[in-house]
């Protein structure tokens, strides 16, 4: 991984089209302004993994994967609540 | 009685009344802005089922079943899209969608829970910006400790 140290007001370049600006830094956290080419996608990290899981659980499961599941979850909530 | 085409779970028809808006839609599935919350008899697992995409449909878990000290977090921006005003969490419901693992157990992404308020029928998948917890949380049957 590239490492740059930056203070507020400096920016990074990305490629000719991306540019990455610190606009400031408070309470542990960087504000970051980014300039880029409205086609190319800009998300948190976290947003990224999560529409890949959304993606990969939503894609084809077969109804006896579905009856797999249901069979789990039965099983492990048999598991979880017993008679304390 | 409103139809759906083909759900994987074989759900056909539904009442539009209990439609959940999502009115951002999920993340990689922008577009898809309303949803049907159906529970399958007998277990803990329940549907995200898109009206718009039947073949879209999504596996979800109450977290409070599997992860009962979860602590919930909901920024500014959701409650916006939910409608529900300052630190209200009452009649919200936190749903894990559960994703089939090729080997292994099914995971549970608890970095994003999907928050529906039953009440106002609104939905969001409320991405957490913190570390806390993982977006593939292993879940379903596990040995029981000896």
């Amino acid at each position: 991984m590239l490492v740059i140290r930056r203070r507020a007001g400096e920016s990074v370049l990305v490629g000719d089209s991306v540019e990455i600006e610190i606009l400031d830094l408070s309470g542990g956290q960087v504000k970051l302004g980014i300039r880029a080419p409205r086609e190319v996608p800009i998300l948190r990290k976290e947003v990224h993994l999560t529409g890949e899981q959304n993606r990969r659980a939503s894609a084809g499961i077969t109804s006896e994967q579905w009856r797999q599941l249901q069979k789990q979850f039965e099983d492990s909530l048999k598991h979880m609540a017993p008679d304390r | 009685m409103a139809q759906l085409e083909s759900s994987p779970i074989g759900q056909s028809g539904f009442d539009p009344g209990q439609i959940i808006e999502f009115p951002a839609g999920l993340p990689a599935f922008e577009d898809l802005r309303r949803f049907l919350l159906l529970a399958l008899d007998g277990s803990a697992i329940g549907a995200l089922q898109s009206v718009d995409r039947p073949e879209i449909c999504f596996p979800v878990i109450p977290i409070a079943a599997i992860k009962p000290d979860y602590e919930m977090e909901l920024p500014p921006e959701d409650r916006e899209l939910l409608a529900v005003a300052g630190h209200e969490t009452a009649g919200l419901l936190a749903l894990a969608i559960v994703t089939l693992a090729e080997s292994g157990p099914p995971t549970a992404n608890f970095l994003a829970p999907v928050l529906i308020h039953l009440g106002r029928r609104r939905g969001v998948q409320s991405v957490r910006s913190d570390a806390r917890y993982s977006h593939q949380h292993p879940v379903g049957p596990t040995e029981e400790p000896c």
